[in-house]
């Protein structure tokens, strides 16, 4: 009886401690980041985006949640203002506003003790805004694609908590806008992102 | 929407041609000097128009049904849903 006692003791005290141990890893795994950032946006391809603006300027925030060994989720919110270069194929509006936000997982490669690469995969979703020029009221258009890229990062204090951050990336655009031609609904509708961007990371 | 003015005064080069929907300017550009030009602009429902400022039309040509020429000569009027059309030739008076 007494061994019985004993070893049923043992067995959930190494139970517990089992428990213990992997809750432990789970939390260790478990990193914040938020990084202010600017971008830079240019279009690629033949459409609409690319023949009517120049390039799109941006600021915005990202969060970070390293979630499971190097895997983890993000996000990313832009505000992005272009000028109008050729207003031909554009119609009576004026200088479009962006909202986007790029929705994503990352895995994390450690390079040297500071510098890391993170590869991206997600998907984008977009709202441009422009102003009618005849009358009142905003013309807004938009929705989604997917995201891929990378990010170059460098620790730039001995803690670890501020990093710099350059970052590529590839956006795809796919709105809705419909034409009885069907080259000029793609032309409309379908367009690639490429931008780059450079943020301040602080990790906790 | 795509097309091709014939036109003999050279003036009609410096104004403006519009979409208008609901009186509202869609889509503004400047024919060149071939006489053709491109407009294009954000069109939801609703039948619209081909704007000229002065020049008046006499003819045109489509493959688009139910197009016509406004009363006042001023415009082409072209109806609901329509979201791509082609005028090969404008002729202006």
């Amino acid at each position: 009886m007494k061994k019985l006692l004993l070893f049923s003791l043992v067995l959930i005290s190494i139970s517990t401690f089992s428990q213990r141990r992997k809750k432990q890893d789970w939390i260790e795994n478990v990193r914040c980041s938020i990084d202010p950032h600017v971008k830079v946006m240019t279009v690629l391809g033949d459409n609409f985006l690319k023949d009517t603006f120049d390039y799109f300027y941006g600021f915005g925030i990202g969060g970070n949640l390293n979630l499971y060994k190097n895997f983890g989720l993000g996000v990313e919110y832009t505000y992005f203002l272009a000028n109008v270069k050729n207003a031909d194929k554009f119609g009576y509006l004026g200088a479009p506003s962006m909202n986007n936000f790029d929705w994503y997982i990352f895995h994390k490669d450690k390079i040297t003790e500071d510098f890391f690469v993170e590869e991206i995969l997600g998907y984008s979703t977009y709202r441009m805004k422009s102003p009618y020029l005849d009358n009142p009221g905003k013309f807004s258009e938009g929705n989604g694609g997917l995201n891929f890229g990378a990010k170059a990062i460098y620790t730039i204090d001995n803690e670890g908590f501020q990093q710099v951050v350059f970052g590529t990336k590839l956006n795809f655009y796919n709105a809705k806008i419909g034409n009885q031609n069907p080259d000029i609904a793609d032309y409309y509708s379908k367009a690639l992102f490429l931008n780059f961007s450079l943020a301040y990371r602080y990790n906790f | 929407m795509e097309g091709k003015f014939t036109y003999s005064d050279g003036k009609f080069l410096e104004e403006p041609i519009h979409l208008i929907v609901d009186k509202k300017i869609i889509a503004e550009s400047f024919p060149k000097e071939s006489g053709s030009f491109v407009l294009a602009g954000p069109y939801d429902k609703g039948s619209y128009k081909l704007q000229l400022k002065d020049f008046k039309i006499k003819s045109f040509s489509t493959d688009t049904p139910g197009c016509k020429i406004s009363s006042d000569s001023l415009s082409i009027e072209i109806p609901d849903g329509v979201t791509y059309v082609i005028f090969n030739d404008i002729t202006l008076k």
